[in-house]
């Protein structure tokens, strides 16, 4: 016997969402990874092997809390357990429920950038990006400049509500990255169906990639 | 005194954009071909760039920085490249296909390949397949460059190229795709001509496709 029945690897961008379904369960482990890994594809790949590679050892299956995220999830391989995947694109999909109501906004909401408690935690949000990260490499006008530019062919800064807890804070924060880079605030009801999912399965065809055991990952599984 | 090629191509690294245009018009000042600014230092300097970043050692406001820093030098350079230098090598139509709204990678393409003596006609971002199509009639360019950083508009390339076969234009262009998630193996799959990690090598690979046709 393992000690774990299922080890779920997710990336810390949906920290909050799976903790809230988690539960403390005994037997289930939660690893998440950087949220920065996703500016990496490649190194993403690396750092997943590894993490996957030691965590088979103590565990019966192994699912990502992760989309396909730019082929950052694509040739990865699992000794003994396989692996189970969202068939999903990104995290976005993650945090709407699945691709029918991801494909529905994206059509509908033609140039969104979405938030979430988690993005703006981690001060992943544009406002939060100049004010930690970019302003510390380039000096402030540059950096606020540099967004501009990044994001000037959006319409609307998004926030996706999961009804976490300090709901208004996360609300507020995106109506200020929409004020202060003139784009228009919309708030999308999340959903956590998949994210449901990932910890209680069932991980069905239609919703999830299965790998075996020794195989590979293929980016052609999540495309269909 | 003569401009030292290797520095211009650090500015644009460094995205030192004042120093940079003062290097330009210095260099030009002391009768530096245009054609070898560029190429021998413009150009190689935004190779770098893209290299460093899929590297993760430059972030997303230096790129920009650098972007900023190369468009600025060829607004200096730009009118004194001959007639004979732009749009020598041939025409180029590229764009961002549709639902996807990055655009970093393809204007990074769309200079090199301007750098090499192309004439580029830049669509821009979310283009529908129809957009790419019409350009490619009317413009009728020897290379049409797609790019999608999104694994879900990644598809409409593939609509592009089949669009073009029922206009009856397809041969007439050799076709390059390109982005982050963009593989060779999905680029055989769709009948593009040719795929490029990156805008540096992308240049290199269509005059060899071309030097075999
Ligand atoms: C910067 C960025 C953004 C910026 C875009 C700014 C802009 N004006 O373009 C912002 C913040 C606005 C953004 C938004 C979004 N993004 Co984004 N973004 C990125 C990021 C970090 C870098 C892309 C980039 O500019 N790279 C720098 C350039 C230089 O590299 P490049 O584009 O790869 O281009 C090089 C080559 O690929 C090649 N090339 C590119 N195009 C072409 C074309 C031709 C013809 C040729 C020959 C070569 C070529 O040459 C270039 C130079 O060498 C990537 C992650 C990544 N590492 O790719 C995510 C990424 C692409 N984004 C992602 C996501 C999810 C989004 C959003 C949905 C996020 C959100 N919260 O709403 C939105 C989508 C909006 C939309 N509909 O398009 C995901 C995509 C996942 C997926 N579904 O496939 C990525 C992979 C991040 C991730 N792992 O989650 N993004």
């Amino acid at each position: 016997m393992k000690k774990y029945n299922k080890t779920i690897i997710a990336c810390r961008s949906v920290k909050t969402e799976l903790e809230k379904v988690y539960n403390n369960q005994q037997n289930i482990k939660l690893v998440f990874m950087p949220q920065n890994l996703h500016r990496n594809p490649e190194k993403l790949t690396i750092r997943l092997q590894e993490t996957i590679d030691k965590e088979a050892e103590l565990t019966d299956a192994i699912v990502l809390g992760y989309g396909l995220c730019s082929n950052g999830t694509a040739g990865l391989k699992a000794p003994s357990t396989g692996l189970i995947i969202p068939k999903i694109h990104d995290c976005i999909t993650l945090y709407l429920g699945g691709e029918r109501n991801y494909t529905r906004l994206f059509h509908q909401y033609p140039g969104t950038y979405f938030l979430t408690p988690n993005w703006i935690d981690n001060k992943k949000d544009p406002l939060g990006l100049v004010e930690n990260e970019y302003k510390q490499r380039v000096g402030f006008e540059m950096a606020k400049e540099a967004m501009e530019t990044e994001i000037k062919n959006y319409n609307y800064i998004a926030f996706i509500n999961n009804k976490s807890e300090h709901e208004d804070y996360y609300r507020q924060r995106t109506q200020e990255n929409a004020e202060y880079f003139n784009k228009d605030f919309v708030e999308f009801e999340g959903s956590m169906d998949l994210l449901t999912k990932i910890i209680e399965g069932p991980y069905d065809n239609e919703n999830f990639v299965k790998v075996n055991p020794n195989e590979f990952s293929k980016q052609s599984q999540f495309l269909k | 005194m003569s401009i030292d090629l290797e520095k211009i191509s650090e500015a644009i690294t460094k995205g030192q954009i004042e120093q940079l245009q003062e290097m330009t018009t210095q260099a030009l000042d002391t009768d530096t071909d245009p054609g070898v600014i560029l190429n021998k230092g413009l150009l190689p300097g935004m190779d770098k760039v893209g290299q460093l970043w899929r590297e993760g050692e430059m972030f997303m406001p230096e790129v920009l920085r650098s972007a900023k820093a190369m468009s600025k030098a060829m607004e200096i350079l730009r009118p004194r490249l001959s007639e004979g230098d732009l749009g020598s090598a041939g025409k180029m139509v590229i764009g961002t296909v549709a639902g996807d709204l990055h655009d970093i990678g393809k204007d990074l393409a769309g200079m090199m390949f301007e750098g090499a003596g192309y004439e580029v006609i830049n669509i821009g971002i979310d283009q529908p397949n129809e957009a790419f199509v019409e350009a490619a009639m009317k413009h009728k360019p020897d290379v049409l460059g797609m790019s999608a950083l999104l694994t879900t508009t990644m598809p409409r390339m593939g609509e592009v190229i089949n669009s073009l076969k029922e206009s009856g234009v397809r041969d007439q262009m050799a076709v390059i795709i390109g982005g982050a998630p963009v593989t060779q193996e999905f680029a055989d799959e769709i009948g593009a001509d040719l795929y490029a990690p990156n805008a540096g090598s992308a240049v290199d690979l269509t005059k060899k496709y071309f030097a075999q046709q």
